[in-house]
């Protein structure tokens, strides 16, 4: 199930809503659980134990460890700790990257080895990534292991941040899980973040989603740069308004039910830099691999070739993370080359300039690493890049000025919508009325009705399908 | 802000969701879009096998969009609001020049089957000029709007990949046994020969069509002015407007009567029981699909004899771009059969070998002729 359908706004939502107040404090827990197993069994069944299996032994190795660890007997707690790891890595190994390298093992012996055809199971990445934080945490002393296998299970299965993130790690929510106060002033808050990421998925995300479909469908070696860049630039906000839309969504619901979890975006497309950007993109996942890869392998404090060495290995690492294909590893490792470069040479040079600058270098290299991203094939993603360049032989057709002019007024919208600019011009709007006030309060509901409508409506015509030959 | 307008804000937010929660949990379903032409989903059953497979999920989602209440006016919003945001083309539909709605039909030209339905035909027009004669058989790929008022698209808009395709389709039928007709609705562009909001062309346009044919093949037709025109209605809204919902000026749908009248009499899929002596069905102009007040929509046989006394016999092999040109040649052909290979199962080989026509006229759009699966049956 995704948050941005009618199912879930007009089935799931009202009905976990109520169930969840009504019920006594204590019946909550089971209760999101409940639920949570339903919203990830909606689309993929079987899966759900899959989940269940993860929980389990997650939940015990947590135990073990953390007995071990008290009676002094830390090889042992670390043997449960590895078992752990293991265990999930197999896991996301199999199911995620069986016929990745498969294929690229027939590619490169030249073996004709059948492929699995296992379908991947729906965030699959997150919540392995989220068990083992916990296991690893529980073994750092970072957390206690928590003593009840259903509020591990609800941390793990917690319906808003499954399937798309951000990655909770354990210790951040393992208090909330035992008590959390759930208040109108976090519902209100909780509102607006769903809305907004209503909004941004279904109003902005999917409607230049159109844009970039009509030109990857294009052929991608010929397109004259100017439309090449515009693709580009449409993929680049589709990219970020889904996926922040997504965490904005999942951080709201959160509220709803009173879990805080951290902020996942911080306007990146702002970054002054690409070390910048990484700091402002999808933090969670920066900051998992940082805590539980980088630092571990010695960060940057063995010395520079180290330093490297672990850049490198995070970056391929992050890279293979999004996807089990060749160009998600190229789209890791150019990120790796980047932040090295800038670490060790440009970083000096580019804190001189004038900080527009600054901004239009990130951008830029972000979009072509976008493009690197968006193509499951390299030579195709290459070909599309080499357009961007000139190499289509053209500098823009009447498709070009067509689908500027068609989506002039969305993209001014999108580029005020990846600054700080509307949420500075509510604040100060908000100051001037007086938050306490019925105008503002007004206000609020116009734009989440607002937002509410257009949402539906476009939901609604996205399932639209007039039949045009039709007989009986 | 105070605890008042906290709850002011949560109570407007849940007024939302559990309103329109309710609204779609009392509307009664609906078996049948009139608008979108198409049955609507239904209810899925519940059973452990289609919820393990995950296609009770799929089916259910299906089922709410289906029959979400004021379906249809939610889609005129979208349309509204994309306009606004000055979007020249909505669900690939041109807002074109004088309230026309153009279908882009992107991709159609581009596919295995829009290929391989122009060597099935170069095939089937080749075996039948040989067999009945180089005059006496003829394709006809009329165009669509998209081409022929490209003039009218928005500025800078690129037409499709049409003209491309109907020029494949010229060089793959060179022995003039196709006839374009770019090049003659083109010189009537500025009039009105295509619905606004329909894919097919206009009783007019038809006859434009009717004519070239005629004089391509040289047979000799009841003049133009030897019929009168007559409105059948000024309220149809098409296909194409359904796709959008936006509010457009309604079409006209008129028939051209002989003002000497030729009689008929018509069949449909061998029922001689049901024979009629009218090619208009007047019931479909009280509903949507008011097109097909022409022979009642497709048929795959339909079979006419009239008393027009030329000793000519006609097949045409159409889509329903011809229902409106045939209506012409009941005055100038004896026997007409029209036969819709989409609905038509039986052996086309076998049914000409037992009549004895004088002309084949392939009749189709060119969208959907690159779009059907069904011309390969050109070759049972």
């Amino acid at each position: 199930m995704v948050f941005s359908s009618l199912l879930f706004l007009f089935r799931f939502l009202p009905i976990v809503l109520i169930l969840y107040y009504v019920a006594p404090v204590k019946a909550r827990n089971i209760i999101l659980f409940l639920f949570s197993l339903f919203f990830y069994a909606w689309g993929e069944p079987k899966y759900v134990f899959l989940m269940l299996c993860s929980i389990t032994f997650d939940y015990f190795a947590g135990k073990k460890i953390e007995k071990n660890n008290l009676a002094g007997e830390k090889k042992r707690a670390g043997r449960w700790l590895a078992a752990s790891v293991i265990y999930n890595l197999s896991v996301l190994g199999f199911f995620k990257y069986a016929d990745f390298l498969i294929g690229s093992v027939n590619a490169v012996l030249g073996t004709s080895i059948p492929l699995t055809g296992i379908p991947l199971p729906i965030g699959i990445s997150f919540f392995t990534f989220q068990t083992m934080s916990y296991t690893i945490d529980v073994y750092r002393g970072a957390t206690r292991a928590q003593g009840s296998w259903l509020k591990y299970g609800t941390y793990v299965s917690m319906f808003p941040q499954l399937i798309a993130g951000p990655i909770v790690q354990y210790k951040t929510i393992a208090r909330q899980l035992e008590e959390r106060k759930e208040t109108a002033e976090d519902f209100v808050v909780g509102i607006n973040r769903f809305m907004i990421g209503v909004g941004k998925k279904v109003l902005l995300a999917n409607n230049i989603g159109v844009l970039w479909d009509t030109v990857s469908s294009m052929p991608a070696a010929g397109l004259p740069a100017a439309t090449a860049w515009l693709g580009a630039a449409a993929y680049t906000f589709q990219i970020y308004f889904d996926f922040s839309g997504y965490s904005d969504m999942a951080i709201g619901l959160g509220k709803m039910f009173g879990f805080h979890f951290l902020e996942n975006f911080n306007y990146p497309y702002t970054a002054g830099s690409i070390t910048q950007f990484w700091r402002k993109w999808h933090i969670s996942l920066s900051s998992w691999f940082r805590e539980y890869v980088y630092i571990p392998l010695g960060g940057n404090r063995r010395g520079i070739l180290k330093q490297v060495r672990n850049i490198a290995v995070v970056w391929m690492l992050t890279g293979i993370w999004h996807g089990a294909s060749w160009n998600f590893v190229l789209w890791g490792v150019y990120y790796g080359v980047l932040l090295i470069l800038e670490k060790f040479v440009l970083q000096k040079y580019l804190k001189k300039m004038p900080s527009a600058v600054q901004v239009l270098y990130t951008l830029i290299l972000v979009m072509i690493g976008w493009m690197l991203f968006a193509f499951d094939r390299v030579g195709t993603g290459m070909g599309y890049i080499g357009s961007m360049f000139g190499a289509g032989g053209t500098f823009a057709d009447s498709t070009t000025v067509y689908l500027l002019y068609n989506y002039a007024a969305l993209l001014v919208i999108l580029i005020l919508g990846v600054t700080e600019i509307p949420k500075r011009a509510v604040q100060r709007l908000l100051k001037k009325t007086g938050e306490d006030s019925w105008a503002c309060t007004a206000a609020r509901c116009i734009f989440y009705g607002g937002v509410f409508l257009l949402s539906v409506a476009y939901l609604v015509d996205a399932s639209y399908n007039p039949f045009l030959y039709f007989r009986f | 802000m105070k605890k008042k307008q906290q709850w002011t804000v949560i109570g407007f937010f849940l007024l939302m969701i559990f309103g329109f929660t309710a609204a779609g949990l009392l509307k009664p379903d609906t078996d049948f879009s009139e608008k979108e032409n198409r049955v609507l989903a239904k209810m899925p059953d519940i059973n452990i096998e289609d919820i393990l497979s995950g296609d009770f999920s799929a089916d259910y989602e299906t089922y709410l969009t289906d029959q979400f209440f004021l379906r249809d006016s939610w889609i005129g919003v979208k349309t509204g609001i994309e306009r606004l945001m000055g979007k020249q083309e909505i669900n690939d539909i041109y807002f074109a020049k004088d309230g026309y709605l153009i279908e882009k039909h992107t991709g159609d030209f581009e596919t295995e089957t829009a290929r391989r339905n122009i060597e099935a035909l170069a095939a089937f027009i080749k075996e039948q000029s040989e067999k009945y004669g180089k005059d006496h058989v003829r394709a006809v790929i009329a165009p669509n709007a998209v081409s022929v008022l490209s003039d009218r698209l928005p500025p800078f808009a690129v037409s499709s990949q049409e003209d491309a395709y109907l020029d494949a389709l010229a060089d793959a039928l060179a022995d003039e046994s196709f006839l374009d007709l770019r090049e003659i609705l083109g010189e009537h562009r500025e009039e009105y020969i295509y619905y606004r909001t329909d894919h097919h062309w206009t009783t007019l346009g038809a006859r434009y069509a009717y004519d070239a044919w005629a004089e391509d093949t040289q047979t000799d037709v009841l003049g133009a002015q030897e019929y009168e025109r007559e409105i059948l209605t000024e309220a149809f809204y098409g296909t194409v407007e359904a796709k959008v919902s936006a509010p457009v000026q309604a079409d006209v749908i008129e028939r051209w009567v002989p003002k000497k009248k030729t009689a008929y009499t018509l069949s449909f899929n061998h029922k001689a029981e049901e024979t009629k002596d009218n090619l208009y069905d007047g019931s479909y102009l009280d509903t949507r699909d008011k097109y097909a007040v022409f022979f009642g929509g497709n048929q795959g046989l339909t079979e006419i004899k009239t008393d027009a006394g030329t000793g000519r016999r006609l097949l045409v092999i159409k889509d329903s771009y011809a229902n409106c040109f045939v209506p012409f040649a009941v005055q100038d052909f004896d026997e007409i059969s029209m036969i819709d290979l989409r609905y038509y199962n039986e052996s086309l080989k076998e049914y000409m070998d037992n009549s004895h026509f004088s002309d084949i006229l392939f009749l189709y759009n060119a969208s959907g002729f690159a779009q059907d699966n069904a011309v390969v049956k050109l070759g049972n």
